[in-house]
């Protein structure tokens, strides 16, 4: 047999009956997000987070207070029909404070999750991956930034960023955050290279880049995602801390770390200062562990309850 | 008189039984044989008589030791007679030595556990019995940690514990599978010789018929957690009662078989061609040093060796496609070192590989349409052929929206064969391709590669320690020592008539499937262990430290072997100075 006739020779064995009927086969996002829906968790967490979203974004539509408003005929007053959620030592409607608060920690909390352990991701993958002089400069970079004081840089920084810019801001608290997880992925990443599977896609012609995509992420998805997890909470908290020497958001606007921070000192006689923030605080952690628990899920194909 | 008897054995882990009826008795100095597959329950078995379940195993039935009800008996009870009346050997003895203990006090700890001796006394006994087990100057090697040792070394430490307090039955458990064909006949001798000083029974759990053939005098048969068959050896290898027993025997590649095969065109053009390949790691010994062979359109070249010999390392410098440290690598007639990375590409095309084991080859987060449509998208082709690819493995496409972890073995194998074919490839590596199956599947995959490769027109490339396998289904092989080729040739001469003296050991030290024949076999196995990869070669042959032939050589024709490294084509076609490897 001649090699030039060989394409046809595989097409050659078909023996499909006629009318055989087609088997569909969904893209892997398809069927992860088909396990995710499926899954209670996954849709009571996408629910909640739904939830406070909305709650974020049009309860201030629906109150009659502004965050910037004071009440002059009500300081430091327990919830009422005028004040859904009472009010501050300063007259501050904590029905609007903490919801335009929600709003930024919402936003703060989930992009910097996401970006700082997608870069995590992405760097100790191709460090790992590619080793080498790759693996040398993303460790110079990863090393650099590790030592660097974050809170001292960012405290910095702060006055130079300006009102409102909380995206920089977002950006800021993520560079500080993915260090040490980019020195594990990348540790995984050196393992799961060696596996078989990765070998086997190299030598059919898998590009590089799409090997650390299609292979290598999508088996340490547990760890990514109970990663992003954490990082929600760990942002919202370092953003807290940040609000409380005056960095970060800063006054008159809100966030929810800044509202906890203050109604700690009042929580023991006005208990409204501090409850309101801080359930919200927990509603908020909890959605998005349960999000993330289902996502974990729906990754690995072997997590149908068929563990014994 | 039966030292060991078990009845009725039955053990569940939830709903599923593992075992369900099993009864077997083992009298003083006999050897029992517990044969089956993957799942059949023959180390479920075996850990249920040594009460080493883990606790949710539901065990009943009767275990009696010496005529004592051991199941149910108190914890405390069993832990006496563990390592004492009942010694266990097990797969992996890397994972049941210490690290960080040295080999001596270890084995002195064996004894001091049931014994009640001096130190001084537990660690000279320790010595004698690591001189039992044949390890050389047991008294310095006593020292030793069990990282400078090599897995049969490991293996020899732990029967010698298994055999320190004189036991009444040593369970081995796959003590074997993880060892090279020479170090496992090095293994067995041992074994022989620890039952004949002890005098114990053995119960002896392997998946390797030929090894049970020539230790065993009873043998059972375990399939699915039931009792097949038991028999004396000699019965049941060559009047097997059941269909099952008969299937299994069958579906093993026999070493000592000629196979009838059509011959591999002649002279067909030249897939691969490999001219002084070299790859060394860092500073250390070529892994690989001057390598050279050819496969041709349509035949099966095999590579066999044990590990450490380079055989690997080979594989994956070819699949690499790129230029070697130094030789060449040509295939389908492009030198690696000259192709850009287009080429490249468009040659992986051509130049496929199977890996050996399916579960680590396959992507477990990826469906099996995915796996298989892979290469495709890697060459920019439409997905459109998976169902079909499938379909030319004996899968059905039906589930192809299903994990690799569904499918069992032999049919992960099919998927990973099926991914190898998406792209028509003309040259097809195989990586020990059925070396982690069972032997009833193995035959099956070996038939499928087999039918595609007369469909597809085919060439394989297949690397290999199972000689049977080799046997099987390759048209030329070559035998790799040390990082060289010492033999090379059709597989009916290497096989009927090996010249190198490696090849030889190599090929006896492969037990047969045949009692008879494994209790004729003059036992010789090779001395030593092969050498591993860091290991400086000086100069001169790499085999001559355990050459038989060596060892006998006078003077003068031995300093040829000291001096001169003999290559390929030498006195009788072998990498040997002496003719015929100096028999004749």
């Amino acid at each position: 047999m001649t090699h030039d006739m060989k394409p046809d020779a595989v097409a050659g064995v078909r023996v499909t009956p006629p009318g055989e009927p087609v088997v569909r086969v969904p893209a892997r996002w398809r069927i992860v997000l088909g396990r995710f829906a499926g899954s209670w968790g996954g849709r009571a967490g996408v629910v909640l987070l739904g939830g406070l979203f909305v709650l974020a974004f049009a309860g201030p539509v629906v109150g009659p207070w502004s965050y910037e408003d004071r009440d002059f005929l009500a300081f430091l007053q327990g919830p009422s029909w005028a004040h859904w959620f009472g009010t501050t030592q300063t007259g501050g409607d904590v029905f609007a404070l903490t919801l335009r608060g929600m709003q930024k920690s919402l936003l703060i909390g989930l992009l910097v999750a996401v970006v700082s352990t997608g870069v995590a991701a992405v760097v100790g993958a191709f460090a790992g991956y590619y080793l080498g002089w790759t693996d040398r400069v993303l460790g110079w970079v990863t090393d650099l930034l590790l030592v660097l004081p974050a809170f001292l840089v960012i405290a910095v920084l702060s006055p130079a960023i300006g009102h409102g810019a909380w995206l920089v801001l977002v950006m800021l608290l993520a560079a500080f955050m993915w260090m040490v997880t980019s020195k594990v992925v990348r540790g995984m990443t050196i393992s799961i290279k060696e596996r078989e599977y990765v070998l086997a896609a190299r030598f059919m012609g898998v590009p590089g880049y799409r090997i650390i995509f299609r292979h290598v992420l999508p088996n340490m998805a547990s760890l990514l995602i109970v990663d992003a997890t954490i990082n929600v909470s760990a942002a919202i908290l370092t953003e807290t801390s940040l609000s409380y020497f005056g960095f970060g958001v800063r006054p008159p606007d809100v966030s929810l770390g800044g509202l906890i921070a203050d109604g700690a000192r009042t929580a023991l006689y006005a208990p409204w200062t501090f409850w309101f923030a801080a359930g919200l605080l927990v509603l908020l952690v909890l959605a998005v562990n349960l999000i993330g628990d289902a996502l974990r899920d729906a990754f690995d194909p072997t997590s149908d309850g068929r563990r014994r | 008189m039966t030292v060991l008897e078990v009845r009725d054995l039955t053990v569940r882990f939830g709903e599923t039984p593992a075992v369900q009826g099993v009864a077997f008795e083992v009298a003083r100095g006999e050897v029992l044989g517990v044969v089956g597959e993957s799942g059949s329950g023959k180390s479920v078995s075996v850990l249920a008589v040594l009460g080493l379940l883990p606790r949710q195993a539901a065990v009943t039935g009767s275990v009696r030791l010496h005529g004592r009800e051991l199941l149910g008996a108190p914890e405390k009870e069993l832990t006496a007679l563990r390592g004492r009346s009942l010694a266990m050997v097990f797969q992996d003895p890397l994972a049941a030595l210490t690290p960080v203990h040295r080999i001596g006090d270890q084995v002195a700890e064996a004894i001091l556990a049931h014994q009640d001796l001096p130190r001084k006394q537990a660690r000279a006994r320790a010595v004698d019995l690591l001189d039992l087990v044949g390890i050389p100057e047991p008294g310095r090697r006593a020292r030793a940690f069990p990282h400078e040792f090599s897995g049969g070394m490991r293996q020899r430490v732990m029967i010698a514990m298994a055999v320190a307090n004189d036991p009444d039955v040593i369970i081995c458990d796959e003590p074997t599978t993880a060892l090279d064909v020479t170090v496992q006949a090095q293994i067995l001798d041992v074994l022989g010789t620890a039952r004949r000083e002890t005098g114990a029974a053995v119960v002896f759990v392997t998946h390797d018929l030929g090894v049970v053939a020539g230790l065993a005098d009873r043998v059972m048969v375990l399939r699915a957690g039931r009792v097949e068959e038991t028999a004396p050896v000699d019965d049941l290898f060559f009047r097997p009662r059941t269909a099952y027993t008969r299937n299994l025997l069958a579906a093993v590649p026999r070493i000592d078989r000629r196979h009838r095969r059509s011959a591999p065109p002649p002279g067909g053009e030249r897939v691969l061609q490999v001219e002084g390949l070299v790859k060394r790691y860092g500073r250390g010994a070529r892994a690989v040093d001057r390598v050279s062979f050819a496969v041709r359109a349509g035949e099966t070249f095999g590579l066999v060796g044990e590990s450490g010999c380079g055989k690997t390392t080979t594989l994956m410098e070819i699949l690499a496609l790129a230029a070697p440290q130094a030789g060449r690598i040509v295939v389908l007639g492009r030198d690696t070192a000259g192709l850009t990375r287009r080429e490249r590409l468009e040659l992986r095309r051509d130049l496929q590989v199977v890996f050996q084991d399916p579960m680590a080859s396959l992507d477990p987060r990826m469906t099996v349409h995915d796996i298989v449509a892979e290469p495709l998208r890697a060459h920019g082709l439409a997905a459109d052929r998976v169902p079909e690819l499938l379909r030319l493995v004996g899968l059905d496409p039906g589930q192809a929206a299903r994990y690799p972890q569904d499918f069992s073995g032999g049919q992960r194998q099919r998927i990973a064969i099926a991914r190898a074919l998406a792209l028509a490839p003309r040259l097809l590596v195989l990586d020990e391709p059925v070396s982690a199956l069972d032997v009833s599947i193995r035959a099956e995959v070996i038939a499928l590669l087999a039918d595609l490769k007369a469909r597809l027109g085919l060439s394989y490339l297949l690397v290999a320690h199972d000689l049977a396998l080799v046997r099987g289904i390759a048209d030329r092989v070559a035998v790799m020592y040390a990082g060289r080729i010492v033999e090379i040739g059709p597989v009916e001469a290497v096989f009927a008539e090996p010249r190198h003296p490696y090849t030889r050991a190599l090929l006896a030290a492969v037990p047969v499937p045949d009692p008879a024949r494994e209790r004729a076999r003059r036992r010789a196995p090779l001395r030593g262990e092969p050498p591993g990869g860091a290991a400086a070669y000086p100069g001169g042959c790499r085999f001559r430290g355990r050459c038989p032939v060596y060892a006998e050589l006078a003077a003068a024709p031995a300093s040829r072997c000291v001096n001169e490294e003999p290559e390929l084509g030498g006195a009788d076609g072998a990498a040997c100075h002496h003719p015929s490897g100096g028999t004749r």
